[in-house]
């Protein structure tokens, strides 16, 4: 028998490959977690040298190679409201099974902000979920608010906010 | 903010599930293929350092030569080395305690991995001669081949 | 560098959409002897054989064991480097560093994806922190590109219409390259029907998935003059993987260095860009340079980093569009391959960029050689968003 290229019974076996890993926080980030679960607050922390804020906080300013102390005055307090700095939509699915071709239909997402909450800087930017769907209605600058899960829900995660909803301008 | 007590130490799991599909190329599913619709064994042989490589692989690791020859080997082989497995893991196909031997089939220079049944690991001895036993069912998988049994 | 190093040889196999002839060890093996062939060497002259490529996209890991004869490296010194999309590139500067080293006379680099083994997708949607997951709707690595497209757009760098001009353009490249995966014949108004997946970015903008391998061999300077008669001269290079990555639910964007604040995807390139410049002399890049193989994930990356690597000033990639400076016959050709939106198999990207740098330095491109003399080349990978290496090529030391 010759290998043969022009061999027509060429297979491939599909396999599943599961894993699971059991993951920290850190220390801030622990904290930040904690509060958000526990009082519904958003904190930060920030560098004493450059003084960006950082959303979550960061334990050594990458830029100023210099460790943030844990000490009441490097921590911010960031407001329940926020801008939109820029917003995106993505539709269409993104999980294919290479043996079939087959992908789950009818995923729709929310948009995701780029969201700058209230309290911060410009290097504060949080990525998360826009309650408005019609993105017609969503434009850089628009000012949204955090609607937070109950308490019983809410579980130390950054879905422990539901979505960042429009604050109705005053007119 | 900063730490006035001990505080409580979330852990988040974070999950993968994926699906792969491996290609087993040409020369794979000929070896794979051969088992499923003929029941037979077959390696490929390097036409400069005449090893024949079962399972069928494409290039001969030893000289870099690409291989064009198929060769059928036995379905019989002598045990080479074994272990018996008795730790349980999501896995494995069967179920512990179970063995597995590293067989070398008559005809081929390597050995091939396989599971020894219908005996007692207790009776496994280095060295023994075995015979494939092939499903009725086979999809083209090397576990087309139930186990090694002794002859 | 202690020891001057050159390209040798250069192996590609041609970029497709799935490959079920082939197992992962055979595809790499295609690309090997092609080198081989190409530098008229056998596998018993190289030394040492480096690998790399993202294990996780076809859920085989060990590669550096598992494909060991395909590689013919059973035996030899080596190594695997996995780092993303700028795999291309590590494994290059891993092997011109092995040369470079004086210990060591040939080496073998070989990048290889098999795409079609693996859902891209889960691989993406898996690999943030978990206690920042969104429930699903961010947009991973195509929302990290997204940030670059929009960016373009808002820095008036470019004009839909203008982005689509530079896609038929790379269209047309990738038609001229038996290596290409993608062989489209596009209008710019294809581009513009195009289904928008983030506005400004469109399907037919965006990378391919591909599968394909590329081989290089690289030797030090006595070697190279011994047993090449066209080596091609690596006179520099630079790694980079240190931007900005807070841990957020959205890792790709970077936030932090995320787009509106920071320079995101272009911030490797960037610095990459200024460094080989600075070390290398070059102040006018759009004049010193004869050719540029870059990694641009999509068209609108190609039109930032045109600004990114100094081609002209912040703003006016546009100009650079209009007078077609970056096509086959313009200025500064970017990209004649076709680039990374007409093959993206990701270990082995970066790896194709060098090679058809090689292949233009020595004239050998037939059907797409650009019609200038092609003497010192810039070519870079990619990877996560902020990884790059760049290298530089030429013709003579």
């Amino acid at each position: 028998m010759n290998v043969n290229s022009n061999q027509e019974d060429l297979l491939t076996v599909p396999h599943r490959l599961t894993a699971s890993w059991r993951e920290p926080a850190g220390v801030f980030v622990n904290r930040m977690l904690l509060a958000m679960r526990d009082k519904a607050e958003l904190w930060a922390v920030k560098c004493p040298i450059c003084e960006r804020i950082l959303f979550p906080p960061e334990i050594v300013c990458a830029m100023c190679k210099v460790r943030i102390e844990d000490k009441d005055e490097n921590w911010v307090r960031l407001g329940n409201e926020g801008t939109v700095l820029k917003f995106y939509h993505v539709t269409g699915s993104r999980e294919v099974d290479p043996s079939t071709g087959w992908h789950p239909k009818g995923q729709t997402f929310n948009p995701i902000g780029l969201i700058m909450p209230d309290g911060g800087n410009k290097w504060t930017v949080m990525a998360h979920v826009l309650e408005e769907t019609d993105t017609s209605k969503l434009y850089d600058g628009i000012r949204v608010k955090a609607v937070w899960k109950k308490r019983e829900e809410r579980q130390g995660l950054m879905s422990d906010i539901k979505f960042w909803s429009i604050v109705e301008v005053e007119k | 903010m900063s730490a006035a007590a001990p505080e409580e130490i979330l852990i988040s799991e974070r999950n993968f599930d994926s699906i792969f599909s491996y290609t087993a190329g040409t020369v794979r599913s000929k070896f794979l293929t051969e088992i499923r619709d003929n029941k037979k064994i077959v390696g490929t042989k390097c036409r400069r350092c005449n090893t024949v490589w079962v399972p069928a692989r494409s290039t001969c690791v030893k000289c870099f030569e690409s291989l064009k020859d198929f060769v059928e080997v036995s379905d019989r082989g002598t045990v080479t080395t074994y272990t018996v497995i008795n730790v349980h893991q999501t896995f494995y196909p069967m179920n512990p305690p179970f063995v597995l031997a590293i067989i070398q089939l008559d005809g081929a220079d390597t050995g091939f991995v396989h599971f020894i049944g219908e005996t007692d690991p207790e009776d496994i001895k280095v060295g023994m001669r075995v015979s494939a036993v092939f499903k009725e069912d086979r999809k083209g998988s090397v576990l087309d081949i139930k186990y090694f049994k002794p002859i | 560098m202690a020891e001057k190093v050159a390209v040798i040889g250069v192996g590609q196999t041609p970029g497709k959409r799935s490959r079920k002839d082939v197992s992962e060890v055979e595809l790499v093996n295609e690309a090997v002897r092609a080198a081989l062939e190409d530098a008229e060497l056998t596998i018993n002259d190289i030394d040492v054989v480096i690998q790399g490529n993202m294990e996780f996209f076809e859920g085989t890991f060990y590669t550096d064991q598992w494909l060991v004869e395909g590689l013919g490296a059973y035996g030899k010194s080596g190594l695997k480097v996995n780092a993303a999309g700028d795999t291309g590139g590590t494994i290059f500067a891993s092997g011109v560093s092995h040369a470079a080293s004086g210990l060591f006379k040939t080496v073998l680099v070989v990048g290889f994806e098999k795409q079609d083994e693996g859902a891209y997708g889960g691989i993406g949607m898996r690999s943030e922190d978990s206690f920042f997951d969104i429930a699903g709707g961010s947009g991973r690595a195509i929302g990290a590109m997204w940030g670059t497209a929009v960016s373009v757009i808002d820095r008036k760098s470019a004009t839909e219409e203008l982005a689509a001009k530079v896609r038929v353009k790379e269209a047309k490249c990738g038609s001229r390259n038996p290596y290409s995966h993608l062989k489209l014949q596009l209008t710019e108004q294809d581009v513009l029907n195009s289904d928008i997946v983030i506005w400004p970015l469109r399907f037919l903008h965006i990378c391919p998935t591909s599968v394909s391998s590329c081989a290089v061999i690289v030797a030090p300077e006595k070697e190279a003059k011994r047993l090449c008669r066209k080596p091609v001269w690596v006179k520099d290079y630079y790694c980079i993987h240190s931007g900005l990555q807070p841990r957020v639910g959205e890792p790709w964007l970077n936030l932090g260095a995320a787009y509106p604040t920071g320079p995101q995807f272009r911030w490797g390139v960037e610095q990459a860009a200024i460094a080989l410049y600075k070390r290398n002399g070059i102040v006018n890049p759009r004049k010193q340079l004869d050719l540029i193989e870059s990694y641009s994930p999509s068209t609108w990356h190609e039109i930032d980093y045109y600004e990114a690597l100094k081609l002209c000033e912040p703003g006016e990639a546009w100009k650079l569009i209009e007078e077609e400076a970056t096509w086959p016959d313009g200025d500064i050709p970017y990209d004649v391959s076709g680039g990374v939106v007409s093959t993206n198999a990701i270990g082995a990207t970066g790896l194709h960029r060098v090679a058809e740098t090689v292949i233009q330095i020595r004239g050998e491109g037939g059907e797409r050689q650009v019609p200038k003399d092609v003497n010192l080349g810039l070519t870079f990978a990619q990877g996560a968003d902020q990884f790059c290496t760049a290298a530089i090529l030429c013709k003579t030391l």
